[in-house]
C-alpha cells in the first residue's frame, strides 16, 4: 500500500510540483492549502506524513498547524520555508518537526526528508513495541494514569479536582495523597501547570488573541487568565508574547 | 547606540529577513515551474528563451522593488508600481521581437505586490511562447477596474478567442496553476483573452 503523505501549502505552483514528484515515487498525495483544510484531511485521508508550509497565508498559519499535530496527534510533519534565521527556527523547534525543507529544494531533498522521516516513526514504533513486550516499572498507578489522561484530554475546559476522583476510583483523600506522591504536586497544580504550559506555547506560536487562548484553557474571563498567567511566569500573556515572538 | 539608530537598525535587519524569504520563495517558484513543465509534458517553442525572460522578470521586479525603497523610510509594503514594471519587462520583451504591441490605461496609480508581478510577468512569458508558436504578433492592454487589473491579449491569427483554450488545452497546466495562485479568472471573448485578478 503506498505511503500517504498530505502537502499543506498555499502556494499552487510548489504544492503541485512536491505532488508530481511524490506521485512519481510512489506515494499516495492529497494538498491542502489552510488550518482547517488540514485538521479535516487528518481525519479523512488519514496521512502518515505531512509537509507544511511555515508561512501559509502569510500569518505563519503552518506554525499552528505544527503546534495542533504536536500536541493532538502523532502524525510526524516536516516544515518548508524559506526563512532560516534563528528565531523561525528556535520558533518551529517548540511544535517538534521531524525535519525542516528549506527552499529552494530539489527532488532529492523532498525524498531524503521523507525517506528519513518514515524510517525514525518505524524504529520509534519498534522500539514502542519492544518497550510494550517488556514492561519496565510502571511509573505511575492505574488510577492515576486514568486522572492524567482526563487532564490532558479536558486540558482546554475547566476542571473540576470531584471529576478527577471519579474517574480514580479511590476516595478523596486517598487520591489526593496517591498524587502527590506519585507526580510530585497537587491535582491543582498539576492541572495549572499544564494549562499555562499550553497557554505559553499557543501565546508563541500562534496569532490567536489573549481572549481566545483565556476561553480555549476553559477560563471564563480574561482577567482570571491574565491573573493566573502572571502568577505562572511574572509577566502578563501580552508581554510575554511580545518578548518571545518576533 | 540611541533607541532611534537602534529601531532603524532592527527595522532594516527585518527587512532584510523578509526580503531573504521573499527572495528564496520566488527562486523556488522558478524550479517549481520548470519541474511542472517536465510532468505536465509543457513543450515550449523555445525552453531557453522562456528561462531567461523568467530570469529577467525577477532581476526587474527586485530592481525596481530595491529602487523605490530606497529613497523613503524602511516599509513592510512589498508592492511595486504595475506600470513602471510593466514598461521596462515589455520593453525587454521587444529588444527580441518587434511583433509585440501593448497598451497601459490609467495604471500610474497602480501597485502589485512582488509576488503576484512575478507572477503576471510569468503568465506574459507563457503568451508569449504561444504567440511564437503560431508565428504571430501579440497585443496586450492592460487596465484597472475597480479593484482588479484587467489583463487582455490577442493574436492577430486568431478570429475567435473563445476557442483559445482548446487551441493550446494540452500546454495550460502550468498557465492555470499561475492563474489559480494569482486568484484570478480567464474570460474568453471574441477578439480577445481576458485575465482579470484583484489587487490590495
Amino acid at each position: 500500500m503506498k505511503t500517504k503523505v498530505l502537502v499543506v501549502d498555499d502556494d499552487k505552483l510548489v504544492s503541485y510540483e512536491i505532488k508530481s514528484i511524490l506521485d512519481n515515487n510512489g506515494f499516495d498525495v492529497d494538498i491542502c492549502d489552510s488550518y482547517s483544510c488540514c485538521i479535516k484531511n487528518l481525519d479523512t485521508f488519514k496521512p502518515e506524513l505531512i509537509l507544511l508550509d511555515i508561512d501559509l497565508h502569510k500569518k505563519y498559519e503552518g506554525i499552528q498547524i505544527g503546534s495542533y499535530l504536536n500536541s493532538k496527534v502523532n502524525i510526524p510533519f516536516i516544515y518548508i520555508t524559506g526563512y532560516t534565521d534563528v528565531e523561525t527556527l528556535k520558533r518551529i523547534q517548540t511544535t517538534k518537526p521531524v525535519g525542516y525543507l528549506s527552499k529552494p529544494f530539489r527532488e532529492i531533498d523532498i525524498i531524503n526528508n521523507i525517506e528519513l522521516a518514515l524510517y525514525n516513526k518505524k524504529a520509534s514504533l519498534d522500539n514502542n513495541k519492544k518497550s510494550e513486550e517488556q514492561p519496565e516499572e510502571r511509573k505511575y498507578s492505574k488510577p492515576i494514569k486514568r486522572a492524567l489522561e482526563y487532564i490532558d484530554t479536558n486540558i482546554n475546559q475547566e476542571i473540576k479536582t470531584d471529576e478527577l476522583i471519579r474517574v480514580s476510583g479511590w476516595s478523596k483523600f486517598h487520591f489526593i495523597r496517591e498524587f502527590a506522591k506519585e507526580v510530585g504536586m497537587t491535582p491543582y497544580q498539576y492541572i495549572f501547570d499544564e494549562k499555562m504550559k499550553l497557554a505559553s506555547s499557543k501565546l508563541k506560536n500562534t496569532y490567536q488573541t489573549v481572549k481566545e487562548i483565556a476561553f480555549d484553557l476553559g477560563y471564563t474571563t480574561n482577567s482570571s487568565f491574565t491573573n493566573a498567567f502572571v502568577k505562572h511566569s511574572g509577566l502578563s500573556p501580552s508581554n510575554f508574547r511580545k518578548k518571545y515572538c518576533r | 547606540m540611541t533607541n532611534e539608530i537602534k529601531e532603524d537598525h532592527e527595522k532594516l535587519r527585518e527587512v532584510l529577513d523578509k526580503t531573504l524569504h521573499r527572495f528564496k520563495n520566488n527562486l523556488q517558484t522558478q524550479l517549481s515551474l520548470m519541474n511542472i513543465q517536465t510532468s505536465t509534458n509543457r513543450s515550449y517553442f523555445d525552453d531557453k528563451k522562456v528561462i531567461v525572460d523568467r530570469v529577467f522578470a525577477l532581476t526587474h521586479v527586485y530592481d525596481l522593488y530595491y529602487r523605490s525603497s530606497k529613497g523613503e523610510s524602511l516599509s513592510e509594503d512589498s508592492s511595486v508600481s504595475l506600470q513602471s514594471f510593466m514598461l521596462q519587462f515589455f520593453q525587454y520583451l521587444q529588444t527580441s521581437t518587434p511583433k509585440i504591441d501593448f497598451d497601459l490605461i490609467e495604471i500610474a496609480e497602480v501597485n502589485v505586490d512582488v509576488d503576484n508581478l512575478l507572477l503576471l510577468s510569468y503568465i506574459l512569458v507563457e503568451i508569449n511562447d504561444f504567440r511564437k508558436n503560431l508565428d504571430d504578433t501579440l497585443t496586450i492592454e492592460i487596465s484597472r477596474k475597480d479593484n482588479k487589473v484587467l489583463f487582455k491579449f490577442s493574436f492577430s491569427s486568431i478570429e475567435n478567442h473563445e476557442n483559445f483554450h482548446e487551441l493550446f488545452e494540452d500546454q495550460y497546466k502550468i498557465f492555470d496553476l499561475m492563474v489559480m495562485q494569482l486568484k484570478g479568472k480567464f474570460d474568453y471573448k471574441k477578439k480577445f483573452v481576458r485575465l482579470s485578478f484583484p489587487i490590495l
